[in-house]
Formats: structure tokens, C-alpha cells, sequence
């Protein structure tokens, strides 16, 4: 009889001990998660904001580009019209040359549409982009008929 | 003929200028810049706020080539 006594305490205590440890655990569980979601939050605004900075970069970028590179455009576009409709070109300005601009031209027109296009729906990133490679172009365009600066 | 000056100025950071020298006349600028001295009016046409007659062009004058 106290034998059995005996072995029911323990077997209380035991399981009294084995739940103040489940107890702990989840805790310490619930804790965990609690910090992951925090630094997932974390994570997730700072990533927000450095989008949102990245995006409000572009704009101002893009606010500089648009104003700027229909200058370039409209300045290769110009001259490409002229002498389209000369009879000889210019001295330093061979046939295939001549070719390239055009061709450069109308690339440019067309990337120039899609980075409108992209600024019209908000997406200044890809905009800054299509802006770039219009700017590249014009330089080479540009270079091309003899209108660089410098 | 006078040195080209690509040298942007003004607003417009593109726009390609020349500046006129003695014996210079529009269509041998046009003929310069375009291998064809009949667009001579292109220039007169981009210029029309400093030039009044396609003939008369001064040595000095700062043209802009469209």
C-alpha cells in the first residue's frame, strides 16, 4: 500500500514537472515566432522604404530625363529630316553612317514610347531605364551625324 | 569657312551653332553642315529671330543649325 502511494506521488510530480517544462517551452516557442514575425516585419518595412526611396529616385531622375531627352530627340529627329532630303551628304557624313542614325533613330523613338508609356502607369524605375538607353543612343546618334559636343 | 561649334548653349543643350565668318553666306553653310546649299532655308527658317533676309548675314552672328 505505501508502495503505491509512493509510485502515484512520483508519478504526480513527474507530471507536474513535465508540464511546468511544456509550459516553458511554449513559451519560449511563442517568443521565438513573435521576435521572427517582428523581424520579418522589420525586414518587410525597410524593404517598403527602400523601394519607396528607389521609386521616388526614379521620379526625380525621370523628372530630369523627360524634360531633357526630348531635346535630343527632337535635335536628331531634325536633322535627319534635313538631310533626308539632301542630294549629297555632308563631307563627314558617309551613306552607311547615315544609315546607322536613322536606324538609331528609330529605336530611339521607339524606346522613347515605352519609357512615356511606363512613366504614364507609375512605373518610374522602368521608365529611367527605357530613358537611359534612349540617352545612350542619342549620344551614339548624335556622334554619328557630327552634332556631339565636345 | 568658320570652325563648326557643336558646343552646346542656350537652352536647348543639343542644338548645334555657328558662328558666321566673312564670306560666309547660308547656302554654303547649308552646304557645310547639310552637303546641299539648296536647304540654305532650313537655317534661315531656324534663325528667323536674328535674320530678317536669307542674304544678309553678319560676320559674328551665332546661328543655330536645326
Amino acid at each position: 500500500m505505501r508502495m503505491k502511494y509512493l509510485i502515484a506521488s512520483l508519478c504526480v510530480a513527474s507530471l507536474f514537472t513535465v508540464g511546468a517544462c511544456g509550459n516553458k517551452k511554449a513559451e519560449e516557442a511563442k517568443a521565438a515566432a513573435a521576435a521572427a514575425a517582428a523581424t520579418a516585419a522589420q525586414e518587410q518595412a525597410a524593404a517598403a522604404a527602400a523601394a519607396q526611396q528607389a521609386q521616388a529616385a526614379a521620379s526625380a531622375e525621370w523628372a530630369t530625363l523627360s524634360t531633357d531627352l526630348p531635346k535630343m530627340v527632337s535635335a536628331i529627329q531634325s536633322r535627319v529630316d534635313i538631310l533626308s532630303k539632301s542630294k549629297k551628304l555632308p563631307k563627314n557624313l558617309s551613306k552607311e553612317s547615315f544609315e546607322s542614325a536613322k536606324a538609331g533613330l528609330a529605336m530611339i523613338n521607339s524606346t522613347w514610347g515605352e519609357a512615356t508609356a511606363a512613366a504614364a502607369s507609375g512605373n518610374s524605375i522602368e521608365a529611367v531605364d527605357k530613358a537611359k538607353m534612349v540617352q545612350q543612343k542619342g549620344q551614339e546618334v548624335l556622334g554619328l551625324l557630327g552634332m556631339s559636343a565636345g | 569657312m568658320a570652325e563648326k561649334e557643336p558646343t552646346p548653349a542656350g537652352d536647348d543643350p543639343y542644338a548645334q551653332y555657328y558662328v558666321v565668318q566673312r564670306g560666309d553666306s547660308l547656302s554654303k553653310i547649308a552646304k557645310e553642315y547639310y552637303g546641299d546649299m539648296s536647304l540654305y532655308p532650313k537655317i534661315f527658317e531656324a534663325n528667323r529671330d536674328i535674320l530678317d533676309d536669307p542674304n544678309k548675314i553678319k560676320p559674328g552672328q551665332k546661328l543655330r543649325i536645326p
